[in-house]
């Protein structure tokens, strides 16, 4: 079985909307809920999770090119970070078997390579950590009661299990062929 | 208190993977009483398997279909009475 982590801290700095640091501390509560106005900072710590966690050190939602400071990479940092001089960052506290690691992923440069522990942490992902409102929203009101259902079943890994309902489903429809089939031959074999 | 709480959510319980969940229903399904132990055999055998073999559900429909060959042809405890 894959190790397992708790994600006890996230911090940011000059990231996003986050110029001075700021760490949230999931230690206590397994469970926090962010409530804020619109532009309230919110969207900011989840993409931190989301930075911190991927592969090219990139978001989604800003892409890889860069349009006057408003997308891409480049976007990462707060506007008013190298002013300040401090130095973009997205740090995580993990704890795994009782032992914490911390590990800081730069949010500047070219190269913005993946921490070793947020590199475990993710190999041990079984679904996607985040599902942005729009994939919700896509889940609700575009997709299909099928593909909701596959959705689920993905979200929940229960991929194998869909598998063998529809083996068994399959399997009940071979043998009552079968038994139909041998039905209708007894049926010729008796026949007067 | 609460927080020890917490810290026992975290920690103690293990997730059960589909693999494990699968072999242990199929071991329910033998131990259940009045179920058919041949019938579930077979499903444990070659369906109730997080990998199933690519032609799992033919192999089954074989082995069902040769249990109950075999059951048809069984010769019946007291056919010759009467």
């Amino acid at each position: 079985m894959a190790d397992r982590y708790f994600l006890q801290s996230l911090g940011l700095t000059g990231f996003r909307a986050y110029l001075q640091p700021k760490t949230f501390d999931f230690s206590k509560k397994r469970c926090l809920a962010i409530f804020a106005p619109n532009g309230g900072d919110k969207s900011s710590v989840i993409d931190a999770l989301e930075f911190v966690f991927s592969k090219e050190g990139t978001l989604e939602r800003l892409g890889q090119r860069a349009i006057n400071n408003q997308a891409g990479p480049v976007a990462l940092a707060h506007n008013l970070a190298e002013e300040a001089k401090l130095a973009p960052a997205v740090t995580i506290g993990v704890v795994s078997n009782k032992a914490v690691t911390t590990a800081s992923r730069s949010a500047t440069g070219a190269k913005r390579p993946i921490t070793a522990v947020a590199l475990a942490v993710s190999a041990s992902f079984v679904v996607s950590p985040i599902i942005r409102g729009h994939a919700l929203r896509a889940f609700v009101e575009v997709h299909t009661p099928e593909q909701r259902y596959t959705d689920v079943g993905n979200w929940l890994q229960l991929g194998p299990l869909v598998e063998v309902q529809k083996s068994i489903r399959a399997l009940r429809m071979q043998v009552k062929a079968a038994a139909e089939d041998e039905t209708v031959q007894m049926h010729w074999y008796h026949r007067p | 208190m609460a927080e020890t709480g917490e810290e026992e959510a975290r920690t103690g319980s293990e997730a059960e993977s589909p693999a494990d969940f699968l072999a242990n229903l199929g071991k329910a399904l033998r131990a259940k009483e009045n179920s058919d132990v041949g019938l579930a055999d077979i499903l444990a055998k070659h369906l109730l398997s997080a990998a199933p073999a690519a032609d799992a559900v033919a192999k089954a429909r074989d082995a069902i279909l040769k249990l109950a060959a075999e059951r048809a042809n069984r010769p019946k405890a007291g056919a010759s009475d009467g």
